[in-house]
């Protein structure tokens, strides 16, 4: 009994060990996301697509060593959203694979998109990462079948295609894809008729959320 | 080569290998059986494994894995699961029911009254049989444990993940909140309990089969208790994998994943806590579960608890067999 003792002692230190290292190497190993997250200059990767033109935006994807030689392009009257214009192209961190991107704007920011023109594109990054990355965020929302965790300090919103949805819940895991990127770089315009709160919670972790209508 | 001495130098002398109860426990145990016995019994009892797993990688591939239900982890865990679990369960009825003719085969031979006259010569030859059930065993167990701890490991792999902070992630909104360092260790009591209990388990059947061959004196009666047994741990393992089968098929909307005694009842009665082996199974547990968080470790305590019981069981057999005037 005493050596079963020891040796359940023995086993639960060396786990503990293991396991606390496995945090320290995961840690040590990879200090960003395999996608780059927006600053908090609302800039990406170095770039304000805010500020910048498409044909500059063209221009200066084209040179990124990161991005791959040859990919971007400017989309015109991309179906079936009809965003005008859009720019595609795969970003290519020096590895082997790389990731198809569409980059479109809106009236207060622009959006980096997972490629939807192909089922088997994969997403961006994983819910996972982005809270690794940026912490909780301030608020969750729903919006039809996607989940959009919001960061107001960075006014960013991540966009992420939850494991199941059912009406006013949603179970979201840390594997779940990001499929959009929504940095917000002006103020709204303002709402002059009506104003539409989708249904929102604060952050309450992983698994089962609950989405309240009122604001 | 030392570290296995030093290792079986910490036993006690009746369970050490070189023991000549022990030795010649075993020997007579392998001639009980002629060698094509033997090899018949394991060459089917290979086939039916073989037939289990296909039957359970065949139900993976169609989407449907075995009593996991709704599950997106590894796919190797997938499909072991169902044939490692039935295997525990087997490995336990074996345990319990090996012992069941210990003292009437020595009383057969008339050796077990020039046994008791011996210096703790009873006490001895129960704790050798106990001892030698696990060398029995051995490659059902290494079957057994192999596959846990090639778990453990991908769990410590899988710890890596979302740059280190898995772990981190899961630990925020659970109830009740722990901080970081409890809960790794919470991870590890659960690991630990998870590699060791299906040891324990197994040990407390062959103790219980023991007890019951050398308490109750009655054949027919051990013999009748032994069967209650049996068909009682058959009763609790089939609910725990329908509770779990249905959980998993319950639609996480309305919350009713189980409670944390339902977790617990199912890695002790159930899976003896293979489900605990996958990491992200894990942590659902803790983002779903009120309370699961500390699965793993009142798991771990009541495999000590079990271990005290077993050790108590065992002394109980060998006292029971040192008394006089059994016949």
């Amino acid at each position: 009994m005493k050596l079963f003792g020891w040796l359940l002692v023995a086993l639960c230190v060396v786990l503990i060990a293991g396991a606390a290292g496995a945090r320290w190497i995961g840690q040590r190993a990879q200090t960003a996301p395999a996608f780059p997250l927006p600053g908090e200059d609302r800039c990406w990767d170095g770039l304000c697509f805010s500020a910048m033109p498409p044909e500059e935006v063209l221009a200066a994807l084209r040179v990124s060593p990161r991005v791959a030689p040859g990919s971007a392009a400017i989309l015109e009257g991309l179906q079936p959203a009809g965003y005008n214009p859009a720019v595609a192209f795969r970003w290519a961190p020096g590895t082997n694979r790389s990731l198809p991107v569409l980059l479109y704007w809106a009236t207060n920011g622009y959006h980096l998109m997972r490629d939807w023109r192909q089922d088997s594109n994969p997403p961006l990054l994983r819910a996972g990462d982005v809270l690794a990355a940026l912490g909780p965020p301030d608020r969750v929302s729903l919006q039809a079948d996607q989940v959009s965790l919001h960061y107001a300090s960075r006014r960013l919103e991540v966009v992420i295609v939850p494991s199941s949805i059912v009406l006013d819940r949603a179970r979201l895991l840390p594997g779940d894809g990001v499929i959009r990127l929504f940095v917000i770089s002006t103020d709204s315009p303002p709402a002059t008729e009506r104003v539409y709160y989708p249904p929102s919670s604060p952050w309450q972790g992983f698994g089962l959320i609950r989405f309240a209508t009122r604001p | 080569m030392r570290a296995h001495e030093h290792l079986v130098a910490q036993f006690p002398t009746w369970a050490r290998p070189g023991n000549p109860m022990l030795r010649y426990m075993l020997q007579r145990e392998e001639r009980r059986h002629s060698r094509l016995v033997r090899l018949a019994t394991n060459v089917i009892g290979a086939g039916v494994l073989i037939a289990v797993l296909l039957f359970s990688y065949h139900m993976f591939q169609e989407d449907k894995p075995l009593v996991l239900g709704d599950f997106h982890g590894s796919p190797l865990f997938a499909v072991l699961y169902v044939p490692l679990a039935l295997l525990q369960f087997f490995t336990m009825l074996v345990a319990i029911l090996i012992p069941a003719n210990t003292v009437a085969l020595e009383q057969a031979r008339g050796t077990w009254e020039t046994l008791k006259i011996t210096s703790h010569g009873g006490e001895l030859a129960i704790r050798a049989r106990w001892a030698a059930e696990f060398y029995q065993m051995r490659w059902l167990l290494a079957i057994i444990l192999v596959p846990r701890l090639f778990f453990a490991g991908r769990m410590l792999v899988d710890l890596t993940a979302y740059q280190g902070r898995h772990l981190d992630l899961y630990l925020i909104g659970i109830t009740p909140e722990v901080p970081l360092a409890v809960g790794l260790a919470l991870l590890a009591a659960g690991m630990t309990a998870s590699l060791v209990l299906p040891l324990v388990l197994i040990g407390f059947n062959a103790a219980l089969g023991l007890s019951l061959a050398t308490v109750i004196r009655r054949r027919q009666i051990a013999s009748l208790c032994r069967l209650a047994v049996v068909i009682g741990e058959g009763f609790g393992f089939g609910l725990a994998l329908l509770a779990a089968d249905v959980n998993s098929r319950t639609s996480w909307t309305t919350s009713n994943t189980g409670s944390w005694r339902d977790h617990l009842f199912f890695a002790l009665g159930g899976d003896h806590g293979l489900r605990l082996m996958d990491l992200r199974t894990q942590f659902e547990m803790w983002a779903d579960v009120r309370y699961g968080v500390l699965v793993g470790g009142l798991t771990l305590i009541a495999m000590i608890v079990l271990a005290l019981l077993t050790n108590n069981l065992l002394h109980m057999a060998a006292r029971h067999a040192s008394l006089p005037g059994r016949e």
